[in-house]
């Protein structure tokens, strides 16, 4: 694709326009202006698409498998470890990373900092897509994943804390499509959606954060049902819920470092000036942020060690684990920041943001899988498993890369707006 | 044009107390006809005997989400009906007495 | 703080003339942990010094429950030394979606017998399977059964996060119509008329007591006082996890008979209310601070683009 956007001048498509003055159609949007074979052209000579390629290859007959068979032919079908990789990494690790939404819209729509405004869609975006791909995990986790809806209209548990997960997500997902349609609109140029939903960004900002702090938090106070089997280091009932919605604040900005760094990288010939020209500045923005969330994130990390009198397993081995999770994760990452923000080094920062979102997704797998049922044996996922959470994972990444490609995300629309 | 906007805060104002009456009696109801309030609250179920605490907290944490709910509905409506930029910037900022002043005049018309 | 309340009462019965009834019926409406739990709700006691190991109550449970013939018939004795992985510790059998109950075995260097132990669903007085559940599908009855609903059941597996006894047990191996499987205490077929559940009536040993919990209670007491060398003064589930119904006694800690003593004795939703209480405050708090937030910001705002004179989308 590189090849062909220095080769014509026209594309990448930012306009209901060619040049010579015709309207673009869909499908030669949805083919980025390019013919039929050019663009089969550009997918064969990608080496990325092989990849994915085989990877669905492999992955795709597994998911098949276990909806056919049941989710005993992919897993161990534990029952002492109900929940699995799909839901440690694809529902717990994949919503903390999803945050980048609330927070940038809040930035911008809330307290108004339009020099935000460039990495705002693809904060939303990047929201969106998590939180999509984190139902589909679930989805996959579920065992009747065709009662999805059942605790919204048929029978409601409301003293669960699943039941506000659910509900949620559920409403959060709809607030997001909200909150990205406005791209959409405008590349197919319908613009009194657009306007329509401008004059709700206000209220879809508010219920954004209002959803975001609970079920953050909610994915949090899940572990403290098995207050007995989780390690008491990871578990705190008064402190695991905002110990989640405040590393999902760094995991969110450090995620949208990452996404923003791989698509100036990658996808240059689709970003504008105005996004690889501010980008340097708005990481540092970001890193600035995410330091800050993570000393605060330290600190109740501790606050809860001293609430419940933990002190004496810091010392067993389980205590220098888990003060390696806080040193690589948060602690080593912090420091990167810090020093990228006073040093204005960008690079700095988006290398702290790949060990913080590594320290994000570690955090949650050691709540969900190696602290959990701590004194007992350590589940080691079936490899279907991982093959199946690999599998979504690169659909997810396939996605991100067909949208980015096309709607303005990257770019601000040439076109009437 | 100033006449008629003064109308229209009139009216606003009269459904405001009307709301607040309305409101008012309904928790006045309650207090000194508890019998009636609370046969009431039983018939639909608000007050029945819990046996155990998860129970109790199905049937508490139902009643704030509804809540919860209704309060956002009430929300968006009370922060417009404040937030009215239109209505404000149309209106000088006046002082109580000024108001008062303004009706008195009026009567004495 | 019931005292709170009631005397709030009161004052509302004395100064407006509510009627006594009224004042009656309101203090059935309690405070949180005040709760009877069922006074005549029934339970079961499991003598571990009666226990023989005979595998009769997990024979006539799977048949009382029409649960699939296992791989091993109930009078082979092998599958006490077979350590499949499961269970507290990791070893020993756990229940699982083809047995709602399963006898273990354990060697203990200090008495001269082997011990065994069977476990099922404790049905919890306020079970953590029924709190943690978004559709509701467990219910506990005044019988003392806890009951799920499959019909209703999503298959998020929360419950068995949340059991601090590791009891229900999904049904992996179905596509189309997986479920919990889980003891019921026999509720349809028998608690619900008064009868012990198959597995009571199916013990050779009377090492399985049924009757009302209160009794129970006082059952074990008086063991434990007649037979002090033969017991330890302590009788599992009166208070583990906020108590259950099914309760046992033991001549050796429980521990070593793959208890698990961690258990704590609060009951499992103790340890969620804190967020479930911050989470109506959030719902109500937010929109105003942050709607707040953002006219503060935005008169900034405001002037500014009077200023420069810029407008705005
Ligand atoms: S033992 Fe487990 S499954 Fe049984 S009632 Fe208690 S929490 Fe529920
Ligand atoms: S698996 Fe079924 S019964 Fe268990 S918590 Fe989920 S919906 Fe409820
Ligand atoms: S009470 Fe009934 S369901 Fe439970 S273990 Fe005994 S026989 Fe089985």
């Amino acid at each position: 694709m590189k090849l062909f956007a220095s080769e014509k001048q026209e594309i990448p498509i930012s306009d209901h326009f060619k040049p010579d003055g015709s309207r673009w159609t869909l499908k030669e949007k949805l083919l980025l202006g390019l013919s039929f074979d050019d663009y089969r052209k550009q997918l064969v000579r990608n080496p990325l698409n092989w990849l994915i390629l085989i990877i669905f290859a492999i992955g795709v007959p597994i998911i098949v498998e276990r909806f056919v068979f049941g989710l005993g032919s992919v897993t161990h079908g534990s029952n002492d470890y109900p929940w699995g990789l799909f839901l440690a990494f694809g529902l717990f690790g994949m919503v903390p990373l999803s945050a980048s939404g609330f927070m940038l819209g809040t930035t911008v729509e809330l307290f108004g900092r339009k020099d935000f405004h460039p990495i705002e869609r693809l904060a939303l975006l990047n929201g969106l897509l998590g939180y999509f791909f984190a139902v589909i995990y679930l989805q996959v986790d579920l065992g009747m994943p065709w009662r999805l809806p059942y605790p919204m209209v048929v029978s409601l548990g409301p003293a669960a804390v699943l039941f506000l997960v659910a509900w949620h997500v559920a409403t959060y997902l709809s607030v997001q499509i909200a909150e990205v349609l406005p791209s959409f609109f405008e590349w197919i140029g319908w613009l009194k959606g657009k306007r329509m939903i401008r004059s709700m960004v206000l209220c879809l900002t508010i219920a954004g954060i209002i959803l975001s702090t609970l079920h953050q938090g909610a994915l949090g106070a899940l572990f403290t049902y098995p207050a007995g089997k989780l390690h008491p280091l990871w578990m705190s009932a008064n402190f695991l819920w905002i110990q989640f919605l405040c590393s999902a604040v760094f995991g969110g900005l450090s995620m949208l470092i990452i996404v923003s760094t791989l698509s100036k990288w990658f996808l240059a010939w689709r970003c504008d000036n105005q996004f690889l020209d501010s980008l340097d500045k708005l990481t540092l923005g970001l890193a600035k942020g995410a330091a800050f969330a993570m000393i605060t994130y330290l600190g109740i990390k501790f606050m809860a060690i001293a609430h419940d009198k933990e002190w004496v397993y810091l010392f067993t081995g389980w205590g220098q684990y888990y003060l390696l999770e806080l040193t690589i994760g948060v602690v080593i990452p912090m420091m990167l920041f810090a020093f990228a923000v006073r040093n204005g080094n960008a690079q700095m920062a988006r290398v702290a943001a790949f060990i913080s979102v590594f320290g994000v997704l570690w955090n949650r797998i050691n709540t969900a899988l190696i602290g959990f049922n701590w004194h007992m044996y350590q589940e080691i996922p079936h490899w279907k498993e991982v093959a199946i959470t690999i599998t979504i994972f690169t659909l997810y990444l396939a996605t991100y890369r067909f949208i980015l490609y096309r709607l303005p995300i990257l770019y601000a629309w040439k076109g009437e707006k | 044009m100033h006449n008629n906007n003064h109308q229209k805060g009139l009216v606003n104002l009269i459904l405001l107390i009307q709301i607040t009456i309305a409101v008012g009696l309904m928790l006045f109801g309650f207090i000194f006809q508890a019998e009636w309030a609370e046969k009431f609250m039983i018939g639909v179920g608000m007050i029945k005997p819990m046996h155990t605490q998860v129970d109790y907290y199905t049937y508490i944490k139902g009643i704030e989400y509804l809540l919860c709910f209704y309060y956002f509905l009430i929300f968006p409506v009370f922060f417009m009906f404040i937030n009215n930029k239109k209505a404000a910037a149309k209106k000088p900022v006046r002082s109580l007495q000024m108001v008062t002043a303004i009706e008195v005049d009026k009567i004495k018309q | 703080m019931k005292n709170k309340i009631i005397n709030r009462r009161s004052f509302i019965k004395g100064g407006f003339g509510g009627t006594a009834a009224t004042v009656l019926s309101l203090k059935s409406a309690r405070a949180a942990g005040d709760f009877d739990h069922y006074p005549d709700s029934m339970g079961v006691i499991v003598d571990l010094n009666r226990c023989v190991g005979c595998r009769s109550c997990e024979a006539a449970c799977n048949k009382e429950q029409g649960l699939p013939e296992p791989e091993k018939p109930f009078n082979d004795y092998s599958v006490f030394d077979a350590h499949e992985s499961g269970g507290h510790g990791g070893a020993g059998r756990r229940t699982d979606e083809t047995r709602y109950t399963v006898v273990n075995k354990y060697e203990l260097p200090e008495i001269d017998h082997p011990l065994y132990r069977k476990s099922q669903c404790n049905h919890c007085l306020e079970p953590a399977c029924l709190t943690s559940c978004f559709v509701n599908a467990y219910t506990k009855t005044p019988e003392g059964a806890v009951i799920y609903n499959a019909d209703v059941c999503v298959g998020c597996r929360t419950c068995m996060i949340a059991c601090p006894f590791y009891i229900p047990t999904f049904k992996y191996s179905s596509a189309f119509s997986p479920r919990i499987m889980k003891c019921i205490f026999c509720y349809d077929t028998r608690l619900k008329e008064g009868r012990p559940p198959a597995c009571v009536e199916a013990c050779p040993q009377e090492a399985l007591t049924f009757g009302k919990r209160v009794d129970l209670l006082e059952i074990g007491r008086k063991r434990i006082r007649q037979n002090p060398g033969g017991y330890v003064n302590h009788i599992y589930g009166e208070n583990e996890a906020g108590g259950t119904a099914w309760m046992y006694l033991s001549p050796v800690d429980f521990g070593e008979a793959g208890f698990d003593v961690h258990v704590p004795h609060e009951p499992v939703i103790n340890f969620v209310r804190d967020f479930l209480s911050i989470v109506p405050m959030v719902l109500v708090i937010w929109p105003a601070l942050f709607a707040g937030f953002h006219l503060l910001a935005n008169r900034k705002e405001q002037n500014k683009h009077h200023h420069i004179d810029g407008g705005e989308e």
